[in-house]
């Protein structure tokens, strides 16, 4: 009975209602509609935008074809981003989702003490960014906690400004989002799981298979299109949102080696008075976004 | 033996997730701390308790920030924000989840398309907007701004969750004569509470702990202005004192705590529930 | 095809909505085309019941400046009956104003300092010049010359209002100074080496600086200038070619001597402007190079022991004598074009905080140096002991340097973050010029 209920389940998505499915589509106009004016027209203009000689908004623009890309690159500055990029979005997607797939997982176990649990996990998400920043200042600054602990067992000489070293910088902006994204995204694994039969880990339980085993050969297929919905938003996320973050840790410094692709629009537009560059950089960010998201759905269609 | 396994390994796993529960709670402690010190405390004994219990910063932060009319301006704009988004998104997530039409594969390829956008990037295109409609500096035109920012997500992620529900359920209603939008409220909405937990919760704390737009598109005139642009105004150009800065974040943080606790009791309640049926 | 159609219908209109915007916004001076109030010219200039006022300054609540402020505004508003609808912006002002402008919905008076983003306004047509407006209000025998002078641009024009000003000078505690057997304040690169050897060996911290910050990049600027003439400083802030000029690398290469030697604390380039104050105040450090700003947070039993000096300089420097900063691009008052036409009601509101008590609370109170020529020496008394010695008895012993800001401009933010890398140990002049010239790329 349960594992027919399973393989319904599973295959709700090629079972269609009766009926018509034209009129579906026109319970979600009200929103398209809405998304598409708000949304769509500005990232048009972003797309314009790049293509003018236009400095400060209060300023004067010009068109100026594509000198904006050639500017782009060939700068030094572009191409180091890209790196510092690349080797965020490296690092931080392969740890954390598995991470937060393991941590959403426990939590669906019901132990003790997961409500006061899930609260807790879900504090990054909670806090906005600024007091995020705050907190990792106080931290990780040159009297911050981290090295307030290491004197405290005797490791003096491990103790330096973490957030504004040029070799760990970059490490650390990785640690907050990762410390940010295990947390968040495990509770909403939690929430998918919850949806999850728990018939089937029972059986599976009751035929000798460990936990480990439950989690990763049949929680995890279950739910496969939601974890990679998940990965997609936080490289999104990432890609896109981290900009916020570093600009409050580190902004971009020391130097350029925590200067991030997204940054760079920020710093571009506000900082430098160029926004015409700035609208260029994110043309290439949306780009690569398209790109990013396209592969993570290669990559998920092939598991399934 | 098989048990024991069992539960070692889950001892493993629970202390771990405890460890790093705990490093996600210092940083709480962190600011509910440092908000009752003055700044020498702050900088030179960051994690020990107040030496003195400063409640004054509270007080402080209240006045000089306006805090009370910012907590009504964004409880305003992310409740007005929240209400619009649901009669928005739920109806849209049913018509996707159902209709396997290329139509609204289209629909819902141009809702992922909302991820794509570098949100400072359009920063400016949107002030454009607010001010060719007449609406700079108000407070409807952030909410509607706010509402498009959160569409994306809320699209995708709901209609996620109502692909699991059974399309049988809904075989067996039309069968009894009801109509789609009858199914929808009776039938998809009550099962889909979770994930309607799940992004009542996320857009909440996307529009409350929104800045920059809000920055932009209200200004900082205390009458106006959201609690996350009234928190910078304790930032001073070259001495800021720390300790009533981070009483106003607290204060910031209170709402959040309350309404994630309580939709979190309802989110398990709803689970356990019987949301499965039979 | 009928779902491709849909999807280029949407964005053809949205496309068309928003490049008439940009159309508009971009290529016009947006003031135009703002409808401000109905036929806005100086015959409604009797009937002005408001001004509307954008300021970095805060009244509300208990910040020193607000006492000062207050007795501004109130005066205008109880001599003139015009009530003033003040908005008081943190630091994103620029931005903010900035949005206002787009929109035609500026304030008429903005209260601020005058940096990279200010400075652009006049050239943007958001603000006017105001040098006929200076004569004209009597204000050229207040302000001081070399504060106008600040204030103009290369074009003539005067942008702003000088209000304040400030001294930059190096802090140097002298208790703890003798405390490591140093009696004098070091007044060549030498002597700072020699003072830092003492200090450390006798477990005080040397020279504090926020690394990270903009006070860590103001005391590298001071390093990079040492060698170079006033003109070839600012020709080297505005357009960058550190690596080029060999006096900047000589400017530079102190600046990593005096680092190798463990002149500044150990993890400096993590210290911003706050904490760096804090170090001083808590006596961790003995040396620290602060504005007039942090004045008024410095306690009596601080300033009690702390003299004030310039940073110490090499032989065969472009200086003979240790080298400080001060200036007058603090706060000023810009008027905006819709300023502009309530300008009598805008003179009343400016003039009210020229009065000299008004200036006198400033002193007092917030520890400014006032742009204007009026006796401050009763002010003095009451503000803090230091404020008093920055502008008398330090003047003679300190040269002053190049304020950079106006030169570096929009390259400030990349500026500050190569320098934060320079703070760094083991960083060479050779990558830390490199990464300098990369701000003005």
């Amino acid at each position: 009975m349960s594992s027919v209920k399973f393989r319904l389940k599973a295959n709700s998505q090629k079972a269609g209602p009766v009926g018509s499915t034209k009129g579906l589509s026109l319970f979600s106009l009200p929103a398209l509609g809405w998304f598409v004016f708000f949304t769509i027209g500005p990232l048009v203009a972003m797309f314009y935008i790049s293509t003018l000689n236009w400095r400060s908004i209060i300023g004067q623009s010009e068109p100026a074809g594509f000198s904006n890309y050639e500017k782009l690159f060939g700068s030094d500055v572009f191409y180091a981003a890209l790196q510092t990029t690349a080797i965020q979005l490296g690092i931080m997607i392969p740890v954390m989702i598995p991470l937060a797939f393991m941590v959403g997982y426990y939590l669906t176990l019901k132990p003790r003490g997961h409500r006061v649990l899930r609260v807790i996990l879900f504090t990054p998400g909670l806090i906005s960014i600024s007091a995020t920043a705050m907190v990792f200042y106080a931290a990780l600054g040159p009297q911050g906690l981290v090295n307030g602990l290491l004197e405290a067992i005797g490791l003096d000489d491990l103790t330096k400004p973490w957030l504004a070293s040029a070799d760990t910088a970059l490490a650390m902006v990785i640690i907050v989002g990762l410390w940010q994204g295990i947390g968040y995204s495990g509770v909403l694994f939690a929430a998918r799981l919850e949806s999850v039969n728990k018939d089937l880990f029972e059986a599976a339980k009751l035929d000798g298979a460990s936990e480990w085993r439950i989690m990763w050969r049949i929680a995890f297929p279950i739910t496969v299109d939601f974890v990679g919905t998940l990965t997609m938003l936080q490289f999104l996320w990432t890609l896109f949102g981290s900009a916020g973050l570093i600009l409050l840790l580190t902004r971009g410094g020391p130097g350029q080696t925590t200067t991030t692709l997204s940054l760079l629009i920020y710093q571009k537009a506000f900082f430098e008075n160029d926004l015409g560059y700035s609208q260029a950089a994110g043309v290439v960010l949306f780009v690569i976004g398209l790109a990013g998201m396209i592969l993570i759905r290669r990559l998920i269609r092939a598991r399934d | 033996m098989k048990f024991s396994q069992l539960s070692g390994g889950r001892l493993g796993a629970g202390a771990l997730v405890w460890a790093y529960g705990l490093l996600l709670a210092i940083p709480i402690y962190f600011l509910v701390v440092s908000s009752l010190k003055g700044n020498l405390d702050i900088f030179n004994d960051p994690f020990g308790l107040p030496k003195e219990w400063l409640f004054e910063n509270y007080s402080e932060a209240w006045e000089r920030a306006v805090l009370g009319k910012a907590l009504v301006n964004s409880a305003f704009v992310s409740i007005a924000a929240e209400i619009i988004t649901l009669a928005l998104v739920i109806p849209a997530s049913y018509g996707l989840a159902r209709s396997r039409s290329r139509l609204s594969l289209l629909i819902e390829r141009i809702f992922a398309l909302g991820f794509l956008i570098p949100a400072f990037a359009t920063l400016v295109p949107v002030l454009l907007l607010s001010i060719q409609l007449g609406l700079f500096q108000r407070r409807e035109f952030l909410t509607m701004f706010m509402v498009a920012s959160t569409l994306s997500l809320s699209v995708i992620l709901l209609t996620q969750f109502m692909r699991t529900i059974p399309a049988e359920l809904e075989e067996s209603a039309m069968i009894d004569g009801l109509n789609r939008f009858r199914i929808m409220w009776h039938i998809y909405l009550p099962l889909s509470l979770p994930g309607v937990s799940m992004i009542v919760i996320l857009n909440f704390l996307a529009y409350w702990n929104e800045f920059l737009f809000s920055l932009v598109l209200v200004g900082s005139n205390a009458d106006n202005r959201t609690v996350q642009v009234a928190l910078p105004t304790l930032i001073d150009q070259t001495k800021t004192e720390f300790g009533p800065l981070l009483a106003a974040t607290v204060i910031t943080l209170i709402p959040v705590y309350i309404l994630y606790i309580v939709l979190n009791r309802r989110l398990e309640n709803a689970l356990t529930a019987g949301a499965v049926k039979g | 095809m009928n779902q491709d159609r849909k999807k280029m219908l949407f964005t053809s209109v949205a496309s068309a909505l928003v490049l008439t915007l940009v159309g508009c916004a971009g290529s016009g001076s947006p003031t135009s085309e703002s409808s401000s109030s109905a036929g806005g010219d100086q015959s409604s200039e009797s009937k002005v019941s408001e001004i509307n006022v954008l300021s970095l300054y805060k009244k509300t609540g208990d910040v020193p400046e607000g006492a000062a402020i207050n007795l501004a505004v109130d005066s205008f508003i109880s001599s003139t009956g015009v009530s003033v609808n003040f908005t008081e912006a943190g630091e994103n002002l620029g931005e903010e104003f900035e949005a206002t402008v787009l929109a035609g919905q500026e304030a008429d008076v903005v209260i601020v300092n005058l940096f990279d983003k200010s400075s652009g306004w006049l050239d943007a047509g958001a603000t006017i010049a105001v040098n006929d407006l200076i004569a004209e209000w009597g204000l050229d025998s207040v302000i001081k010359e070399s504060a106008i002078k600040e204030w103009t641009n290369s074009s003539g024009e005067v942008q702003g209002f000088p209000f304040q000003g400030f001294t930059w000078p190096v802090w140097y505690n002298m208790d703890l100074l003798a405390k490591a057997g140093i009696t004098a304040a070091p007044q060549t690169m030498d002597q700072l080496i020699e003072a830092t050897d003492a200090l450390r060996a006798a477990g005080i911290g040397p020279m504090v600086v926020g690394g990270n910050d903009w006070s860590g990049n103001k005391l590298w600027l001071q390093f990079a200038q040492m060698f170079m003439d006033k003109t070839e400083a600012a020709d080297v802030y505005s357009n960058g070619g550190f690596c080029a000029s060999p006096n900047a690398m000589k400017g530079i290469s102190e600046f990593v001597k005096a680092r190798d030697a463990g002149v500044f604390v150990d993890g400096v380039e993590g210290y911003t402007a706050d904490t760096m104050n804090a170090a001083y105040y808590a006596q961790d450090a003995a040396i620290m190079p602060a504005g007039s700003w942090a004045m008024s947070g410095a306690e009596p039993e601080i300033a009690a022991v702390t003299e004030l000096g310039g940073l110490p300089v090499p032989s065969g420097a472009a200086y003979t004598k240790p080298t400080a900063y001060e200036g007058f691009t603090g706060v000023g008052f810009f008027i905006t074009k819709k300023g502009a036409q309530k300008l009598s009601a805008v003179k009343d509101f400016i003039l009210s905080f020229y009065q000299p008590d008004v200036i006198g609370k400033f002193v007092a109170e917030v520890n400014v140096v006032p742009a204007t020529t009026n006796d401050i020496s009763e002010y003095l008394a009451a503000a803090s002991p230091l404020l008093g010695e920055a502008v008398s008895t330090m003047q003679t012993k300190v040269e002053f340097a190049l304020m950079p800001d106006v030169y570096v401009g929009t390259h400030g933010d990349a500026l500050t973050r190569a320098s934060a890398l320079a703070y760094g140990p083991g960083v060479s002049a050779d990558q830390i010029c490199k990464a300098a010239d990369q701000a003005y790329n």
